[in-house]
């Protein structure tokens, strides 16, 4: 307890020293109520800002002049409530109890009373003469809230004065109580919450108990409350003040009831909803109204999800309606052409470096490149859903499937990371506190379709299925979803054990998008876009190039197509030739190079866009089974080191590898088969 | 009612603010204020996404969901409880 009894020197400031005699009034509330606006207003240049003794908590002090009598005004550190979670609660407290100043103006905001009626709760119980500055009248004023000052003075059984600190509006009502009460005036009666009647009954006997022991000057019944509250300050004094015997017996009293703190804290909670209730109107219509309306279907655990389903759906018309055209003419027009110029213009130099620009350079990063359209869209969408509030809620429905799947619940925002890219999901997962858990999210991480997939979707999903093309990416995200949901489900059942969590989520309100904020989303997005396709695309497009070069300059017999050949055996049960084998395996490194790949091996045929060339290439089921082993496929290079990384076991990382290897080739063999089947 | 709500959040699962405080017949305001007393004691925690998670990612100045607007950066607040329910296995069994 030292801090109790540092707290009986520290009045001794210059100022304290100077006006001794005058009258003490403490400023006590919760940070951020205007509690220093209005010490500032009042004490104006005479005050004094140090710390408190052996603290690194500041102390201001000042004093102001009330009908010409000098007053004494001390600024207590900004408080939630008078039990010792803290330093500033533990000054708070000791000051109010040791110093005893006449008046305690508790500042509290009229825009958030749930919040700021705790420590008015605990300061009731106090003998020191409490009045209730409810401020910020006019903060409440503008979001619409009414506080009936009257009703709430009443119910309080304080005096209440509303104001305004910032404008100085009412203050001189404050000063006018305060006046009244350092005149004698007698003071309402407190009415503060009440004990439950189960624990009034422990209280009266740890206060029995305790009577003849508790130090001075502290109020018996209140060292009794904070006892049962567990108050680790006043255990550890009455500790020392009692003899041994009565401490064992106080001590097994307490063990008894050792969550009488709750009961305590939730009786003042139960006082602030009826002190809230019987003073406060707030307004049911606006923005809080609508956020409301709408939250009754796009957070409703069934509705949620076909919203979902259904704005996702929406997200892929746009892209495709929007961006699809962009990319084509951008690769017939644009690619195809400069590729022709580049040949053109290259065509005295070597016929490796003239292969090099024009399939390697154009063929490749070029035809990424043109992606960029359909990505700015894409973006742009999932940009505008974030800015209006709806991705808060897609998660929050989507956990809520998790746990229905029997998922962990802390597991989902970091798998919600992995739609813009499976790094940061991987990394994201350091927040689980549970090992199993942990590793089971970092297992199915890679199944979250990321925006680098998504790509490899957005160009080859319209080439092949034109308008159906809404359709099979929205299934193909289904798809993903589903074998995360199934693969989680079984491994947590295996790994996890069916473990329970909790997760507790605070919804923005739905607001008007800032168009600037999600033009700065989307331009930081396309520019890592962009610096990925100048060096990590670049370079793999480089060297698919190289490989389909050499070693004689025919892409036939290249090192690329024997290596092809050599596995083509696997790709065939999936309905790819040696090169869509081929683009698959190099989409390692970045999921589009899958795209740059099959860029260069078809780069040679003029005049046609790479669209055009694969459609004539390959049927519509190869193409829905490449897309859906795209979907599943082993994570990215960046994604596999990031597993290694956070799990710190090659075992776990390669377990991932194969699993999601199995996943993926099951599946597009499956969907290869079904497809033929049905004369796709 | 603090009370009811630590109970009701330890049942397991995900939760809302106007779903909890609907479910203890209160305000939104005061289910915040509640949780935000229950962060203090030190039943509940925040949770702390990307700033934290990814303090030795190399990709965390270019990753999207960290930048303004991004889906963690929206105003959503999060709380998970801080210590894990009863039936909870700590061990890890990384290698």
């Amino acid at each position: 307890m030292s801090n109790c009894h540092d707290t009986s020197a520290q009045t001794a400031s210059p100022l304290a020293i100077m006006d001794v005699d005058a009258p003490l009034i403490a400023l006590a509330g919760q940070p951020n109520m205007g509690k220093s606006t209005l010490f500032n207003l009042l004490t104006g240049l005479n005050q004094h800002v140090g710390n408190w003794p052996g603290k690194t908590v500041e102390r201001r002090e000042g004093h102001f002049d009330l009908n010409g009598r000098s007053v004494r005004l001390v600024d207590l550190p900004g408080t939630y409530s008078l039990t010792a979670y803290s330093p500033e609660e533990v000054i708070a407290r000791e000051f109010i109890l040791r110093e005893k100043p006449s008046v305690v103006i508790a500042v509290v905001s009229a825009a958030n009373l749930e919040r700021s009626l705790y420590l008015v709760a605990e300061l009731a119980t106090l003998k020191a003469p409490v009045v209730v500055a409810l401020n910020m009248m006019d903060v409440a004023a503008q979001e619409g809230i009414h506080v009936d000052a009257q009703v709430l003075e009443a119910a309080l059984g304080l005096p209440v004065v509303p104001m305004t600190a910032s404008k100085a509006v009412g203050v001189r009502e404050l000063l006018g109580v305060v006046q009244d009460i350092l005149s004698g005036k007698p003071a309402p009666r407190p009415l503060p919450p009440e004990v439950r009647a189960d624990h009034r009954k422990v209280l009266d006997k740890i206060e029995t108990l305790i009577i003849a022991h508790v130090p001075e000057p502290y109020p018996h019944n209140w060292v009794a409350l904070k006892l049962l509250e567990g108050d680790v300050e006043v255990t550890r004094m009455m500790h020392t003040a009692l003899p041994n015997d009565v401490w064992d017996v106080v001590h097994d009293v307490l063990r008894l009831h050792d969550d009488a703190f709750l009961a305590v804290a939730s009786g003042r909670y139960e006082w602030i909803g009826r002190m809230v209730r019987a003073a406060v109107a707030r307004p049911r219509v606006g923005q809080i109204g609508m956020t409301e309306r709408l939250d009754r279907r796009a957070a409703h655990p069934l509705w949620g999800l076909f919203i979902l389903a259904g704005i996702l759906g929406l997200v892929f018309w746009l892209t495709f309606t929007i961006g699809s055209p962009i990319q084509a003419w951008l690769d017939e027009q644009v690619v195809t052409p400069l590729a022709g110029l580049a040949a053109g213009a290259l065509a005295g130099a070597p016929f490796w470096a003239q292969g090099m620009v024009v399939d390697g350079l154009i063929g490749g990063v070029g035809t990424v490149l043109t992606f960029l359209p359909i990505l700015v869209v894409f973006f742009a969408a999932f940009a505008l859903l974030e800015d209006v509030g709806y991705m808060a809620r897609a998660a929050y429905v989507m956990d809520n499937l998790m746990h229905l799947m029997g998922l962990h619940g802390k597991s989902f925002l970091p798998l919600f990371l992995g739609f813009g890219c499976n790094v940061p999901a991987i990394m994201g997962t350091r927040v689980i506190d549970s090992w199993p858990a942990r590793l089971l999210t970092i297992l199915i991480a890679p199944l979250v379709p990321c925006t680098a997939r998504m790509a490899v979707v957005a160009f080859i999903a319209p080439a092949f299925f034109g308008a159906n093309a809404i359709w099979v990416s929205w299934g193909l995200v289904l798809l993903s979803l589903l074998a995360l949901v199934s693969s989680g489900a079984l491994l947590n059942r295996v790994i996890f054990k069916g473990q329970r969590s909790a997760f507790i989520m605070e919804m923005p309100l739905y607001h008007i998008p800032n168009a600037r904020t999600i033009g700065l989303l989307v331009w930081q997005r396309s520019l890592s876009f962009v610096r990925k396709a100048g060096t990590a695309i670049l370079a793999m497009s480089l060297l698919v190039w190289a490989l389909s070069y050499l070693p004689g300059g025919d892409l036939n017999t290249s090192f690329l197509a024997r290596f092809g050949q050599l596995i083509e055996p696997v790709g065939s049960w999936m309905g790819f030739d040696w090169r869509l084998t081929v683009a698959l395996i190099t989409s390692f490194p970045a999921k589009e190079n899958a795209i740059a790949t099959l860029g260069v091996l078809f780069g040679n045929s003029p005049n046609v866009g790479l669209a055009n060339i694969l459609v004539a290439s390959f049927s519509n089921a190869s193409a829905l089974s490449f897309l859906v082993v795209t979907m599943l496929f082993i994570p990215c290079m960046a994604t596999v080191a990031v597993t290694k990384q956070e799990t710190n076991s090659w075992r776990w990382t390669l377990l991932s590898v194969f699993l999601l290897l199995g996943i993926s080739v099951a599946a597009g063999a499956a969907v290869y088969h079904l497809g033929v089947l049905f004369g796709l | 009612m603090l009370q009811k709500l630590l109970t009701v959040i330890r049942s397991g699962g995900t939760f809302e603010t106007t779903v909890l405080a609907a479910r203890l017949g209160t305000t939104p305001e005061l289910a915040t204020a509640m949780l935000e007393h229950l962060q203090r004691m030190g039943h509940i925690r925040p949770y702390r996404t990307c700033g934290y998670a990814c303090g030795g990612c190399n990709l965390r100045t270019e990753c999207p969901q960290t930048q303004p607007g991004g889906a963690m950066a929206n105003g959503m607040q999060l709380f998970m409880l801080a210590d894990p329910l009863p039936d909870a296995d700590e061990t890890k069994t990384g290698e």
